[in-house]
């Protein structure tokens, strides 16, 4: 698919809650995703991936992702830290990042659309629920056409600081 | 003048003496020489003749007294003459008709070396000009009197002014001390709005801190719970027992439950907290959106829900609204006699002023002493069978008040029940 222009379409995911993880991956697995995965525990984690800062200086082995699913209540850096530094990046403010959270405030909502988040979804308190929302996201990929991450002329080395 | 005398040869200089004596004589002006004490006349020259409208030989021997019609200041001057030997001059007024005349006196000593000689006296009759020069004089001392007067009214007006100013000034002063205290006075209840206001907030702030707490680290654990009790009896379902696949399900729909609970409280809260304004709202998209939401359980249930209409508009906050509304309906939907399909039906009453909304269904009704207690807090009237929170009609009751209307419910046990509430209707 021309649209999905890095490699192997992989989707972050950054949440502090091992067990919310796992059952991310039992979601994903339910919704027939069999694509990479990757994950960091929290908004440091997640700003030193995608900058390829050790340990994930090997871009073979922790490409840059599709799509970033970002919890926002996390330690160290929360959600809104890394959406306001991705979006001031050159070389990464195209990446689309879907909020995954318990929040249901309002205030966060609005918040993390005035960051510049792509979606906002809730965590459903049930496997099944949460099985379903990742087979809409998965869905909703598909059916995206992302731009190339790096701005025309641009080179990635070259814009995401080190 | 030294041109003119050095001219001369001094041996043509005239006689003094007979000089000084023709100059008297020609003089147009009166003069008279008097002597002694009495002073009487020794001299007069032509003028003063004619002045005196006499000759010579009848004024000289005379004393001058005698000869004045206005006298007093002439004499008494021609004495201080006698003694100082000083000049002296002076005016006086006849008062004739209709002109005044005005006589003018010049008197002043002749002296020679063996002492005074006599007094010299010249009158000159002034009309016009020194008549003029008394009125202008006149004038001036009536203007001064006048302006004595004047000032005098002055200073009376700028003390009384000077009094009204000073209490105008005391009033001022009082009144700008009234309001200094009044602004202090508003400073203070300010703030003491202000620090409450503020306590306020910090415990408000605490309140949602802790609100979302609960949405978010209580919920975590729960899912987690939920997830892996489903994930136990999916993938090893069948290395369990049925025991052990009850106790997982137990598991299970335990935190189904309490997930249920924690977002009813967290409705409640925000329906307590949140910023209420009212607006029209159309209740006929209110009604459909709450029934598109509970779709899935009227088709589970086989229910019949009628709620066409007429929807007039009511005064409302639509959120809150649409809660209560589906809080009432999932009600009508959960509270059912068993075998018997629901029948909800859902529908507006006009009344003066508000709008009356019934949720009417066939379920199994509420006994009248419990109707009561059903909006408190936790009230659960059917136990487990019926998978209530006890926080849905709290919120009902809740989000009524806060838009300023009112609720209840009729019904008898059995017999269905009847929920209504009110708004006020809205100006279309």
């Amino acid at each position: 698919m021309p649209s999905l222009s890095h490699g192997q379409q992989t989707i972050l995911l950054v949440d502090d809650s091992e067990n919310d993880l796992f059952l991310m991956r039992v979601a994903f697995k339910k919704a027939n995703y069999h694509k990479p995965l990757q994950q960091v525990r929290n908004g440091e984690e997640a700003i030193a991936y995608l900058k390829g800062e050790a340990p994930y200086f090997d871009r073979n082995k922790f490409p840059l992702p599709t799509i970033m699913l970002l919890d926002l209540n996390m330690p160290k850096k929360n959600g809104f830290d890394v959406l306001a530094w991705v979006r001031a990046q050159p070389g990464l403010k195209r990446l689309a990042i879907v909020i995954l959270t318990a929040s249901m405030r309002s205030e966060d909502v609005e918040r993390a659309f005035d960051l510049g988040a792509t979606s906002f979804l809730v965590k459903p308190s049930n496997l099944e629920a949460l099985a379903t929302m990742m087979q809409c996201l998965c869905d909703w990929v598909q059916i995206n056409h992302f731009p190339p991450l790096e701005e025309r002329g641009e080179k990635a080395g070259s814009v995401i600081p080190k | 003048m030294p041109a003119q005398t050095s001219s001369l040869p001094p041996t043509e200089l005239p006689d003094v003496p007979r000089l000084a004596l023709a100059i008297t004589e020609h003089a147009p002006l009166p003069m008279a020489t008097v002597e002694g004490a009495t002073h009487i006349v020794r001299y007069g020259n032509p003028a003063f003749c004619r002045l005196m409208r006499k000759p010579m030989g009848q004024l000289v021997g005379k004393p001058l007294d005698e000869l004045l019609p206005k006298k007093d200041q002439c004499l008494t001057l021609i004495e201080r003459v006698f003694r100082t030997k000083r000049p002296e001059s002076y005016v006086e007024q006849e008062p004739s008709q209709p002109h005044p005349v005005f006589w003018s006196y010049v008197i002043w000593p002749v002296l020679a070396d063996e002492g005074l000689l006599g007094i010299m006296i010249q009158v000159t009759e002034t009309a016009e000009v020194h008549g003029k020069t008394v009125a202008m004089n006149e004038a001036l001392m009536l203007g001064s009197v006048r302006q004595h007067e004047l000032t005098e009214a002055a200073d009376l007006l700028n003390a009384q002014l000077q009094a009204e100013i000073s209490e105008r000034k005391q009033a001022e002063e009082a009144l700008r001390r009234a309001q200094e205290q009044l602004t202090n006075r508003a400073g203070q209840l300010e703030g003491l709005v202000a620090e409450r206001t503020a306590e306020l907030t910090a415990i408000n702030k605490q309140l949602e801190a802790f609100g979302y707490s609960i949405a978010h680290d209580l919920r975590a654990p729960l899912r987690a719970m939920q997830g892996f009790s489903t994930m136990l009896l999916e993938e090893a379902g069948s290395a369990l027992n049925d025991t052990a696949k009850d106790y997982a399900d137990r598991i299970n729909r335990s935190a189904q439950f309490m997930d249920a609970l924690l977002s009813d409280l967290l409705a409640l809260g925000r329906i307590s907290q949140q910023r209420v304004q009212l607006t029209s709202v159309n209740l006929k998209t209110v009604v459909d959106s709450v029934l598109s939401r509970l779709q899935d359980d009227i088709d589970e249930k086989n229910a019949r829900v009628d709620s066409s209409g007429p929807w007039p508009a009511v005064l409302a906050h639509e959120p809150t609204l649409s809660q209560v509304l589906f809080n009432l309906m999932s009600n009508a939907l959960k509270f059912v006699r068993p075998n018997v399909p629901p029948v909800v039906r859902l529908r507006a009453e006009e009344q003066p002023g508000f709008i009356r909304v019934w949720v009417e269904d066939n379920g199994f009704g509420i006994a009248p002493e419990h109707q009561s207690e059903i909006f408190r807090l936790f009230a659960r009237l059917e136990g487990e069978k019926y998978a209530g929170t006890g926080i849905g009609l709290a919120i009902v009751q809740k989000g009524i008040e806060r838009m300023g209307g009112r609720v209840g419910v009729e019904s008898a046990s059995g017999q269905g029940s009847r929920f209504w509430f009110e708004l006020k209707k809205a100006r279309m």
